[in-house]
């Protein structure tokens, strides 16, 4: 059967490093390429998606992170999310601008925070973080400890780490483990 | 562990990508035409060269997408990446 | 304790007394000292045996080099470890090490024997002797062998150390402290560069930084004050990472480097505890510049 639990992940304090789980959020993926499909999602989540690699953007209350060039991911937090994913899917999914897909309870958003934390990373990831920690909303799909993640640096040393629900207790376990260490 | 330069993404570490192995093999039109010789030199039948060959490549653990690469295999340098439907260059 | 040290260096911390065991027995050297300045200082000169005819060897140079020093570091089932230079190693409280390739003891050796019989035995004999007849290989010649063979005795349980690995990436990676790793990393640095410079001892300096005579002078200065600025000023060059008892092991493609950094080993063993003994370092530079001239 399919385990939506989330993940026990206490929260942790060590050596200058906050790990905190921040759910529930949820989390929508948005795939489309057409002029329409722009035109929708910027009129429902007022929101221009970003067209850079490695970009996120964001509005009031979402943030929406580029993925692929044609692929993204939406994450919010809000009581109404089957509102406004319904919105999503009614004007882009059923009229195929493009389409979208709930993923809330696919992936994981984990809390990094703390001056160490880029050093956490690098014991398990080979991507270089030299312009990522400098650039406040860039994102990024690596591997962290063999396990796919999506990263998006929210400002200065405080990044939220999106990772496969079914790996994240794993994950979580091995960045408590590696603060110990730094 | 050499470095990709993704045609979307960036440069990676290879870990981040799976290789598609060859490049431009053509599926032919009409498979059931083909006698089983034809067939499996179709599917199995790759040059696996030392020097420069045309290879695919996918970003699986970032953008997901696939394109090309022209790689020395003897040294792994990476001549160019190209994206899949562009022209390959000329050796 | 023989005159045999070298008073008052700036490397040797002659205030701090440090025991250790060599072979069962109890010496000390200083803080600073390594196995191998030690052991010199205490009179012990024969160290180690030859790999063949077991003649005797000492230590013969202050480094990676070192052909002959060769020593087995502790006794413990997990810990033991084969092969350690005593010219690397730098000593700490506890530390007992053990001569290798000698028994029953390096003074009066029983492979020794070979050497005085050294004339008699052609090239070869090893392999040619012990052939027949074919029932003696089991039980009489490979125990033999395999006693007389070998350098070392490896840890027969699971190694119960942390170790840790990290990734990084640099502009310029230089590998070797001495003079000239000094000079271009500072260089590479003050480019505006990322630089990590590494180096295999626990100061950097090389052989240039011990140069303190009227025969060693840059800009009519003894080297080594010279390089002492030197190093003063590079401390001070943000964008430039300096790694001491870090040690080069592999050079891939496109210029991945393998680096292994000993953080624990020089220290005491109560001060080793819940400690990461070792990182290894996954390093991706642009370029990477050699500066080891011994090889
Ligand atoms: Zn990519």
């Amino acid at each position: 059967m399919l385990n939506t639990h989330y993940p026990q992940i206490t929260d942790n304090k060590l050596n200058d490093v906050e790990i905190s789980l921040q759910e529930p959020i949820s989390k929508i993926n948005l795939r489309g390429k057409s002029k329409e499909f722009f035109a929708k999602v910027g009129k429902v989540l007022s929101l221009i998606l970003p067209n850079e690699a490695n970009t996120s953007s964001f509005s009031e209350n979402f943030n929406a992170i580029w993925l692929s060039p044609d692929e993204w991911m939406v994450y919010f937090k809000n009581d109404d999310e089957k509102v406004i994913f319904n919105k999503l899917y009614s004007e882009i999914s059923k009229v195929n601008y493009g389409s979208v897909t709930d993923i809330s309870d696919q992936w994981i958003c984990i809390n990094l925070k703390g001056s160490k934390i880029y050093d956490i990373l690098s014991a398990g990831c080979s991507f270089n973080f030299d312009q990522f920690l400098k650039t406040d909303g860039l994102s990024t799909q690596t591997i962290v400890n063999h396990i796919d993640v999506i990263l998006h640096n929210k400002n200065t040393y405080n990044i939220n780490l999106f990772v496969r629900r079914s790996f994240s207790e794993h994950l979580c376990l091995w960045l408590n483990d590696s603060a110990k260490f730094i | 562990m050499f470095l990709i330069n993704c045609p979307f993404c960036g440069e990676r570490d290879q870990s981040e990508f799976s290789s598609g192995g060859e490049a431009h093999i053509v599926r032919p039109k009409q498979p059931t035409e083909l006698s089983d010789d034809e067939w499996a030199e179709f599917l199995f039948m790759r040059k696996n060269i030392k020097g420069v060959q045309f290879e695919r490549w996918n970003h699986s653990h970032g953008c997901r997408k696939w394109f090309n690469v022209v790689r020395d295999t003897s040294n792994d340098k990476i001549h160019s990446v190209y994206k899949m439907g562009e022209k390959p260059p000329v050796k | 304790m023989s005159d045999l040290r070298v008073h008052k260096t700036k490397y040797i911390n002659e205030t701090k007394r440090v025991s250790f065991k060599y072979d069962g027995k109890n010496y000390f050297g200083y803080e600073g000292d390594t196995l191998a300045s030690a052991l010199l200082a205490n009179g012990v000169h024969l160290i180690g045996r030859s790999f063949k005819y077991h003649r005797p060897r000492g230590i013969m140079s202050c480094g990676s080099e070192e052909p002959n020093a060769i020593c087995q570091i502790g006794d413990k089932k997990d810990l033991t470890e084969p092969n350690v230079r005593a010219t690397e190693l730098e000593i700490y409280e506890g530390l007992e090490a053990f001569s290798q390739n000698c028994w029953p003891n390096v003074k009066f050796d029983i492979g020794g024997i070979n050497n005085l019989i050294s004339p008699l035995i052609p090239a070869g004999f090893y392999y040619k002797t012990f052939m027949w007849p074919k029932s003696f290989w089991k039980k009489v010649y490979e125990p033999l062998i395999r006693m007389s063979a070998g350098l070392g005795k490896s840890p027969t349980e699971p190694d119960p150390d942390m170790y840790d690995h990290k990734y990084v990436h640099y502009d310029v990676l230089v590998i070797g402290g001495g003079l000239s790793g000094i000079i271009s990393a500072k260089i590479a640095a003050k480019s505006n560069l990322k630089t990590l410079l590494v180096d295999d001892k626990k100061t950097i300096g090389g052989s240039t930084i011990y140069q303190s005579n009227d025969s060693f002078k840059i800009d009519d200065q003894h080297s080594s004050k010279w390089l002492e600025k030197e190093i003063n000023e590079i401390s001070k060059i943000d964008n430039l990472t300096v790694k001491t008892r870090t040690s080069i092991a592999a050079y891939h493609r496109y210029n991945y480097l393998l680096a292994r950094e000993n953080l624990t080993d020089h220290l005491s063993i109560k001060d080793k505890k819940d400690k990461i003994r070792q990182r290894l370092w996954k390093i991706r530079a642009k370029k990477s510049n050699r500066s080891d001239r011994r090889n």
